[in-house]
């Protein structure tokens, strides 16, 4: 499973670090959400999923 | 020659004539003179001919001062100029007025008299400005009514072509500039005769032209200045005959005869009052009621005030007078009396001195001050001002209508005394500011006015709230001329459209005996009863009145005309009074309808024209029982814990009994408590938002956005739920931080207005029911209880320690108690949300400057106020100065915390070994960059003044007083773009320009938002605003670009509905800036023309069309060799067309003019892209040769 986030919508909520952050963590320099995974391992599928479904400006993608 | 009968107020009278005698107006927006100005431009766009053919020039200035300038040039280059204006506004004219005067300049300003603000703002009418002005050499015009005003307008211009004396033409604000009523109107011939073109030719030939060269304006010196003053004396000697002399060609051509001291009373009268103004009006009623009655009184009206003329005041007086009485209504502390006073004591006194009395007995002569901001001025209190004249010793120097319980200066009189005639119909409407009530009656009045013979006056009480105002209207209708310039207490006919303003105040209290009860009632004719507070069924009972319901909400709804129920209650208003037989009058009505809503298309008319229809079939007797059944009532104003001052005094004011108020009861210096808003509870709010727990993602979203801070979070403890009320809901936080704790998300219903913000910018959506999302409307009055008792236990909860919080997010700072709460600030306004914000971060070490607006209105507006303190009694210190001065009035503040810092670190050095050094140096060396350094810093200012006490030197004393300042402290200077762009602007530049550690936000609505909605130069290229009646054709200014250019300011433009991270991110970077700071703060606004409830979302589509760069250029990046600006937001993605045409200040420009619609379109387009290309290049130049490590930041 990947996830993505689209800096180009993210506005640093930081929702989705405090969700599931096994998978996502804050870019200090742009202020905004990262990735910090290749692959969202196993046991963070769920939260990554959360973290899609709450993003409140729909940044973030959960692909398998 | 017959004249039209029309119903206009003051403003529009002076309007009228004044536009069709001028070929310029400069204008500027002030309370309450704007609609003078807003109908001359709108006359000016719809093409409307002066006298003389031509459509005069009509031009909004930055601020007054720059008004009464554009005026003077214009009088020098030989045009008929003028300007309207009031209060603070005409005292910055007054320079100019000097040389307008000094020059002999033919002019006439037309003032709207309002307060000039003392120890608190008042928008309300007295004549302390007009009497400012009294030394600039204008002569002074009163008019006392609505036609008078009309008159007068011409007659002012008239004698002052003649004169050559400049002019001011006043009336009272509001109750005459605001008080509708029949007039004759003048034509546009009556005009001309009084308008000689001669003399117009002589003006024109006075000006300057470099075809014959001269100069004017010279500077001189003590050889000759003083002999070249005088020379004006014979211009001044004649202008009071040529005044006269025009009002008797007036009188000739429409027959009502006017003098400069118009005399009215007995003529062998013993008693005479003087007054000028509205209360002129309610005296001479008065004054006839009592000479018919035998009374040998009289009322000496002044007319002309300056120039004083001595021998026509002497020859208006009665030779049997044995006593005059001046009412002045202004005050001048120190002076050894009122204006007035001074000049008919000096004059009377000159005359004797001079051998020539010409009375039997020499006049007594007292003087008194009455209607300050216009307090009521009844018949009962000229009568009580009249008994006190035939006492052996009057008081002088009094007051009238106020309890002066201090230094006893007051006059008792008779509440009961009244002379409204019988045959009048009288009736008193209790609205809401957005229901039309107004509106409605201000056609009944036209209806009454225009189609029957009788006269008709109404006159509108509004409270400053901007959301769930209450709006009294007053209206008289009669067979006679109607004076009575004051509010009705005795009315036939009493309108409540609002249910539930009866638990709230005691709206029967106006009615007569016999009196009609119109109540818009969800409950019918059967069930009503038991819903009535004991008051109210008292009085129904008891005063005997006829009592009728009509459910107009339901009808509304059902027509689809929401909350708009002003057609069916004035259907019902005429179907329950004679005043125009009812087939008629549905007639009429509907012909206005057709008038006012024939724009906004045919169904918004049939749909009102169904409402009239149904408003007959709904309209209910109720059968009176003739008991009093009621088990509860009028609730009290505040609750019982509330502190002593807000019981006595603040409750009072809420009750709507604060002219019983003594002076007692006021600081003398305009001081009161903050935080009192907490006590009034206004239950405005048809439906409230509930929180889902289940569903919510704990974002904060919702909190931030709240306008009135009814929504708040907090994480707490779970053992602290042991005692939480059955309906309290809670559940687990998701903080990393806050591992086990419990979250709420709460909601006050008592303090909610309804406005659906919240809900709209909630990002979470119910899974099983997708329409839903974490928080959601529904009806308040089920949950209240439930919800307020919630409420109360959720206060009590502890804060959150600021230790444990990441400031740069959303969802952490909302768990912040803010200390800006419940404002009365529009339903959805788009302003407090970012004052809120600012409360949370700064506000316990907080002092706000504040312009005068909206935020200067809802922040500081008796009898309640938003700013409040935590529950450690700090919070933000406020104050308003004026509008012009803010940015230098917190300046000014930050300059005393500068210096006070200075002296105290000085003292704290020499005092160092009594203090002890490890203290003195850990408080000298303190690092408050963070909210958990500036908490130790209290700790030790704490541990300070507790050693201070025990040092005996006068040093000691010194730093003690001082100590506080050794806390950071964060000033703000807030205002609108109105303030910023345009008259505070000056001062603005010149406050960031100076390098202090100060922060700015202009709260950018795009317009004048306080003063009605006019032009700003924020305004941006295409919108309809007032003043830019035909949209406006130039781009809006770049504040944020302007201020970039000096490269040590910081700047932000942010806007909370695109990014609310990085309007909190500019917040914090701008308060952290140790130089000037500057954020501009995109505020959607009633004035935009849409639902607010979407507010946030055109924030966002602002951005995203590129409007509306977000930004920050901070200096400090300089340092680490970064470009200060960061353009946080992405290329235009969405066409302008696409934000711009949801609201109506730019649709309704499709609507008038599509051609000058989409002309303005395109070139709007435009200014985007190219300042898009402008913000993109700035933020992407290589800074390397300009960036020096020294070079950036503020101050060294």
């Amino acid at each position: 499973m990947k996830a993505v986030v689209d800096p180009d919508v993210c506005t640093g909520c930081e929702l989705c670090v405090e969700t599931c952050p096994d998978v996502f963590e804050m870019d200090t320099d742009k202020v905004i959400a990262r990735v910090k995974v290749d692959e969202v391992p196993d046991n963070a599928e769920d939260c990554a999923r959360q973290a899609e479904e709450e993003c409140p400006v729909d940044a973030i993608t959960v692909e398998e | 020659m017959s004249r039209p009968r029309v119903t206009i107020d003051g403003n529009e009278a002076a309007a009228y004539t004044a536009y069709h005698v001028n070929e310029v107006i400069t204008i500027y927006p002030i309370t309450p003179s704007s609609p003078t100005s807003e109908l001359a431009d709108q006359w000016a766009v719809e093409g409307k001919l002066n006298i003389w053919g031509a459509v005069p020039q009509v031009t909004e200035m930055q601020s007054e001062g720059g008004a009464s300038g554009a005026v003077h040039g214009a009088l020098q280059t030989g045009a008929l100029t003028t300007t309207f204006t009031a209060s603070q506004g005409l005292l910055l004219m007054i320079p100019n007025m000097f040389k307008i005067a000094g020059e002999l300049t033919s002019t006439v300003f037309h003032v709207s008299a309002r307060t000039v603000a003392t120890h608190a703002l008042s928008i309300f009418g007295d004549h302390s400005d007009v009497m400012a002005t009294r030394s600039t050499g204008f002569a002074i015009l009163s008019s006392n009514s609505v036609q008078e005003v009309m008159d007068f307008a011409l007659i002012a211009q008239a004698a002052t072509l003649e004169s050559r004396v400049p002019f001011l033409h006043f009336f009272d604000g509001f109750r005459t500039s605001h008080e509708v009523s029949k007039v004759e109107e003048l034509s546009l011939d009556d005009m001309r005769v009084l308008i000689d073109d001669d003399l117009v030719r002589s003006h024109r030939d006075r000006a300057l032209s470099p075809d014959r060269p001269f100069i004017r304006g010279t500077s001189q010196n003590p050889d000759v200045f003083f002999q070249a003053r005088e020379a004006v004396n014979p211009y001044y000697l004649a202008c009071p005959d040529i005044v006269q002399k025009v009002m008797d060609k007036l009188a000739q051509i429409v027959g009502r005869q006017y003098y400069l001291f118009q005399y009215v009373g007995a003529k062998d009268a013993e008693r005479v009052i003087m007054l000028m103004g509205s209360g002129a009006e309610t005296a001479q009623e008065t004054v006839e009621y009592l000479v018919e009655r035998g009374e040998k009184v009289g009322l000496l009206k002044v007319r002309l005030y300056r120039p004083f003329s001595v021998k026509h005041f002497l020859e208006a007086l009665p030779k049997t007078v044995k006593i005059i009485t001046t009412l002045d209504r202004t005050k001048e502390p120190g002076s050894m009396g009122e204006p007035l006073y001074e000049d008919v004591a000096a004059t009377i006194n000159e005359t004797i001195s001079n051998g020539v009395n010409r009375f039997e007995d020499t006049p007594r002569i007292i003087g008194g001050r009455y209607g300050l901001s216009s307090k009521e001025f009844t018949p009962a209190m000229i009568k009580g001002v009249f008994d006190e004249m035939a006492k052996d010793a009057p008081k002088n120097h009094f007051t009238m209508g106020i309890n002066d319980d201090v230094t006893h200066t007051s006059l008792g009189y008779d509440p009961n005394f009244s002379i409204e005639p019988s045959e009048r119909t009288r009736a008193v409407f209790y609205g809401l500011g957005s229901d039309g009530t107004v509106s409605a009656n201000k056609n009944s009045i036209k209806i009454i006015g225009e189609e029957t013979d009788n006269y008709a006056q109404g006159y509108f009480v509004y409270d400053s709230r901007k959301a769930g105002s209450l709006t009294i209207s007053h209206l008289r209708f009669g067979p006679n001329p109607i004076h009575s310039a004051y509010l009705i207490s005795r009315a036939n006919f009493v309108g409540c459209h609002q249910f539930s303003f009866l638990e709230r105040f005691d709206a029967l209290n106006a009615a007569e005996e016999e009196a009609i009860f119109l109540l818009n009632s969800p409950y019918g004719p059967e069930e009503v009863w038991n819903k009535l507070p004991r008051t109210v069924q008292e009085h129904v009972i008891n005063k005997n009145l006829r009592f009728f319901v009509s459910d107009a909400y339901r009808i509304a709804r059902d027509l689809g005309l929401g909350p708009r129920i002003n057609t069916i209650m004035q259907t019902c208003f005429f179907a329950l009074t004679s005043v125009v037989p009812k087939e008629e009058a549905i007639e009429s009505i509907k012909r206005f309808i057709k008038k006012v809503y024939g724009r906004r298309g045919e169904s918004v008319v049939q749909m009102n024209f169904a409402a009239v229809d149904r408003a007959l079939d709904s309209l209910y007797e109720v059968k009176v029982p003739d008991k009093v059944t009621s088990g509860f009532d009028i609730r009290p104003p505040v609750p019982p814990e509330a502190p002593q001052f807000v019981q006595k005094v603040t409750g009072k004011m809420i009750a709507g009994q604060g002219d019983e108020l003594p002076v007692s009861a006021f600081a003398p210096d305009g001081t009161f408590p903050t935080g009192t808003t907490q006590w009034e509870k206004r239950n405005i709010a048809l439906e409230i938002p509930v929180w889902d727990p289940d569903t919510c993602i704990q974002c904060g979203k919702c909190v931030l956005v709240c306008p009135h801070a009814v929504i708040r979070s907090k994480v707490y403890a779970p053992e602290l739920l042991k005692n939480a009320p059955p309906t309290f809901k809670s559940t687990p936080a998701r903080w990393r931080q806050f591992p086990g704790m419990r979250y709420t998300v709460q909601i006050s219903p008592e303090d909610c207005t309804g406005c659906v913000l919240c809900v709209k910018v909630c990002p979470a959506k119910n899974k099983k029911e997708p329409r839903l999302k974490a928080i959601n409307m529904a009806p308040q009055a089920p949950i209240r209880d439930q919800e307020s008792e919630n409420w109360r236990f959720f206060l009590d909860l502890p804060d959150i320690n600021w230790d444990k919080l990441k400031l740069s997010r959303v969802k952490d700072i909302q768990l912040l108690q803010p200390l800006f709460e419940f404002s009365g600030a529009c339903a959805g306004c788009g302003e407090t949300p970012y004052l809120k914000l600012l409360s949370q971060l700064f506000g316990d070490r907080a002092l706000i400057a504040n312009a005068t607006g909206c935020s200067s209105i809802y922040g500081g507006n008796l009898p309640v106020t938003p700013w409040t303190f935590n529950h450690e009694g700090r919070g933000p210190a406020w104050s308003n100065s004026l509008f012009e001065d803010n940015a230098e009035f917190g300046l000014g503040m930050r300059l005393a915390l500068d210096k006070q810092l200075d002296y105290a670190k000085g003292l704290l050095v020499r005092l160092s070994s009594p203090i002890g050094d490890k203290l003195v140096q850990a408080l000298l060396n303190a690092d408050q960059s963070s909210e958990a350094g500036i908490g130790e810093q209290r700790e030790r200012v704490r541990m300070l003044k507790q050693k201070l006490k025990g040092i005996d030197k006068p040093e000691a004393k010194i730093v003690l007083s001082l100590a506080s300042v050794l806390v950071k402290k964060s000033v703000w200077i807030v205002g609108g773009d109105g303030w910023a762009y345009d008259i505070g602007y000056g001062g603005l530049d010149h406050v960031l320009a100076l390098g202090r550690n100060v922060n700015v936000l202009v709260l950018d609505t795009e317009v004048y938002s306080n003063t009605g909605g006019q032009m700003s130069k924020a305004t941006p290229r295409g919108a309809v605003a007032k003043f830019a009646a035909g949209g406006k054709s130039t781009p809006r200014k770049d504040l944020a670009m302007m201020f970039m250019t000096y490269g040590n300011i910081y700047v932000a433009r942010v806007a909370m509905g695109a990014n609310d991270a990085h309007t909190v991110r500019a917040f914090l970077e701008a308060e952290a800036y140790e130089g000037p700071s500057l954020i501009i703060a995109y505020s959607h606004c009633i004035a935009h023309g849409y639902d607010l409830a979407y507010g946030m979302d055109q924030q966002k589509a602002a951005v995203l069309s590129g409007y509306w760069p977000l930004i920050r250029y901070n200096p400090e990046r300089l340092k680490e060799g970064k470009n200060p600006l960061e353009l946080d937001s992405k290329p235009p993605s969405l066409p302008l067309e696409k934000y711009i045409y949801n609201e109506m200040r730019y649709k309704i420009l499709v609507h008038r003019n599509p051609e000058a619609a989409k002309q303005l379109l395109k070139l709007a387009q435009q200014d985007v892209l190219r300042r898009w290309q402008l913000h993109e290049h700035w933020a992407t130049m290589p800074v390397k040769e300009w960036g020096g490590k020294n070079e950036s930041g503020g101050r060294s």
